[in-house]
């Protein structure tokens, strides 16, 4: 069987809508839904092994859970796990975003919903720059280690210190290096982006958010007679 | 064609400056610079640190005065159009630079998509920007790079890309700033082949540089700027007649290639060292050195391999022949290194060597912790003693600096300070990774003085280098790893 290919903004749209439902619509409804809906969605994109680790997590939770009624110390607990539970299908959907499209894919996606190109720009570089930071935390933690400065507790400020300050000297000069780059090649022109992705709206995007919400609405009209 | 008009710059706070403080050197300002480079001409601007050739490309990208703000008069036109006063986006449309740093020049985080960026910030339709993508690599070669993530790939593979989405725009005017700093040579043999093609294309190119050798025989003119001015420019025909020591007069780096120290050279050189002390004892015996990454790739396996004591050895070879690996296991890092070192009769395991061997890293900004100059050498001290830091610091002329925020120095004084730092810690191998990476030829020369001067204080130095500038100036072996590494392509690098 084909995978379904999906266009990233169904998924976003989705994981917008499904939390916010949980104001209008009787929770157990929504809660068995968005279960359904997701493990389709998921298994009908080919990622077998996000469902898997996802339906482990939420059956381990409802275990939890079941647990708590005849075990009672732990009903805090369960009661929290209750609430969390709620979001694992969109954490499955998220995680299967995360897998299947690359950050470049993602970012033309959000640009065609036309959000405020600043914002676009600033998830932009907190992506590229997550792995940056690591790495120079690492080279920074190496030279530490060769000179022979310990990262120690007994000392928490001077540690701390001697691992921020080259940190923030390395994070000035290269975001300035970066914003000339991306100036120098028309950022912040003041014209709608285009994307060299086959990125379109097809039948099946809009079959799969109508599908979606229709059953929303569904679920909304039974549970108010 | 690109004009510069009676030009005056002045940089308004301390960024884009070169010098650091109380250096002689100035800091990128310009001073009545008139420069026309006709279309289709090949320009090398060269001059020392600061002496403002990233200044003169900043004023034709328009980065100046719309992102480095100052003090600018005069004026600057590309095609009769007056680029201070224009938008960035709209110079970007015909003007397009590389930068000398391949790991910030990227707003993406894959190769395809920085290729498709600049034209997609233009609002090209998805079909032009793709047939664009597909001419520009297969005439590059850049398949293998295509959609991978930009921090897997090694700084030639990046100024690779770099290059390659300049191309992608079809821009006729091309801006480049030390794009071989972080470079070896068979990557800058490359650079030059693909400037070559774009100068018989017919685009106009400009390349602010000091290593000038790869670009001698391309270059229609060269233009000398030394402390904002224009001090020399050189046609054709110059270029082809000037002598290596008018060169160096000129504060610039040799123009022809030096001549190459062949590996059996090396093992010539060793050899003789070693007849000439007749024991092992003067030699750094390195045993079984072997990496291997998580993936099982195995990037270092060296059976054995001897480092003269006491003197300077130049470590040599090509991205991928393992150096950065080698200097990582010399001095101890990375659990997955193995491998014993044999120095004055006593064994070292990885934990042994990381208070044996001190390490110079490429970019030293990553290696200095503390508040002053001084503290730095003073934390590095077994026993605290100010004198002794004071002392060292003077033999590195960095005494007026004690009190200065290490931060606030120029790259050249911050690389003396981490020297310092290895002096204070009372090491006695130091290894020095691209120490002249991006330097001018009187940084070089000093740098190469601080190698003798260690070698004289007798300390061992290991250099990884690809300036053969360097080597010919203070290097006293040299050691083409390519020899040593026995990483066996036969057993796919998996062998236990």
């Amino acid at each position: 069987m084909p995978k379904l290919q999906l266009n990233p903004i169904v998924l976003i749209v989705i994981n917008i809508l499904a939390p916010s439902m949980y104001i209008f619509l009787n929770g157990s409804f929504l809660k068995i839904y968005l279960v359904i809906f997701a493990t389709v969605l998921l298994l009908a994109m080919g990622c077998y092994k996000i469902f898997l680790i996802t339906a482990l997590v939420y059956a381990g939770m409802e275990g939890i859970i079941m647990l708590s009624s005849i075990f009672h110390p732990i009903e805090s607990f369960a009661l929290f796990l209750v609430v969390l539970q709620q979001s694992v299908p969109c954490f499955g959907l998220v995680f299967a975003l995360m897998k299947k499209y690359s950050s470049a894919e993602l970012l033309s996606s959000l640009e065609t919903m036309r959000i405020p190109r600043t914002l676009v720009v600033a998830v932009t570089i907190t992506l590229k720059y997550i792995p940056t930071f690591a790495r120079e935390f690492k080279y920074i933690r190496e030279s530490m280690r060769l000179r022979g400065i310990p990262f120690t507790l007994r000392r928490p400020v001077k540690s701390f210190q001697y691992f921020v300050v080259p940190q923030l000297f390395r994070c000035a000069a290269l975001s300035e290096e970066v914003t000339a780059a991306g100036l120098v090649k028309g950022i912040d022109a003041p014209i709608k982006r285009t994307s060299y992705f086959e990125q379109k709206f097809r039948f099946t995007d809009a079959l799969i958010l109508v599908l979606f919400i229709a059953g929303l609405i569904g679920g909304f009209l039974w549970y108010k007679k | 064609m690109i004009e510069l008009k009676n030009v005056t710059f002045e940089y308004g706070s301390a960024e884009g400056a070169a010098g650091g403080i109380g250096e002689t050197v100035s800091n990128g300002s310009l001073k009545n610079i008139n420069l026309k480079i006709n279309e289709g001409e090949f320009v090398l601007l060269t001059g020392g640190s600061g002496c403002g050739k990233t200044t003169i490309l900043r004023l034709i990208n328009g980065l100046i005065p719309n992102f480095f703000e100052g003090k600018l008069e005069g004026s600057v036109t590309v095609d009769g159009f007056d680029v201070s006063h224009a938008e960035l986006y709209d110079t970007a449309k015909s003007v397009s630079t590389v930068f000398q740093n391949p790991r910030s020049q990227f707003f993406n985080v894959d190769t395809t998509s920085e290729l498709a960026f600049a034209c997609e910030n233009q609002g090209m339709a998805e079909s032009e920007i793709l047939q664009r993508i597909d001419k520009t690599v297969s005439e590059l070669h850049l398949e293998p790079l295509m959609n991978r993530s930009l921090f897997d790939l090694s700084g030639g593979q990046k100024q690779k890309i770099a290059c390659a989405s300049v191309a992608v725009t079809g821009n006729k005017i091309i801006l480049l700033d030390e794009p071989s700093a972080n470079l070896d040579l068979k990557t800058i043999d490359e650079l030059a082949s693909l400037l070559k093609k774009w100068k018989a294309e017919g685009k106009t190119i400009i390349v602010a540089e000091h290593r000038i050798s790869y670009l001698w025989d391309l270059a229609d003119r060269t233009v000398v700027l030394k402390d904002g001015q224009i001090v020399r420019e050189l046609s054709r025909e110059q270029m082809d007649k000037i002598s290596e020591e008018e060169l160096h007069a000129l504060g610039l780096r040799s123009a022809r290639h030096p001549e190459l120290v062949s590996g059996s050279h090396s093992q010539e050189m060793l050899k003789q060292v070693q007849h000439d002390s007749g024991d092992t004892t003067c030699f750094l015996t390195l045993q079984n050195f072997r990496y291997k990454y998580r993936n099982g790739y195995l990037a270092l396996n060296i059976p054995q391999m001897q480092i003269p004591v006491g003197k300077i050895t130049a470590i040599t070879g090509n991205n991928g022949d393992g150096k950065t690996t080698l200097l990582n296991c010399l001095c101890g890092l990375g659990r997955r290194s193995k491998g014993t070192l044999l120095y004055q009769g006593k064994t070292y395991n990885r934990r042994g060597r990381q208070k044996l061997i001190f390490l110079v890293m490429q970019d030293v900004n990553h290696q200095l912790f503390t508040e002053s100059v001084l503290d730095e050498v003073l934390i590095s001290q077994s026993d605290a003693n100010e004198d002794e830091a004071r002392r060292i610091l003077a033999t590195l002329d960095l005494e007026a600096f004690a009190d200065r925020h290490p931060q606030s120095l120029s790259g050249g004084q911050k690389q003396r300070v981490a020297v310092a730092s290895a002096i204070a810690s009372g090491r006695d191998i130091m290894l020095f990774d691209e120490p002249t990476s991006g330097l001018d030829y009187t940084h070089m020369l000093q740098i190469g003085e601080i190698l003798r001067s260690l070698k004289d204080q007798g300390k061992t130095g290991i250099v990884v280098t690809h300036d053969r500038e360097l080597i010919k100036e203070c290097c006293d072996c040299e050691i083409c790893l390519h020899d040593f590494n026995q990483i066996n392509p036969a057993e796919g690098g998996k062998d236990a």
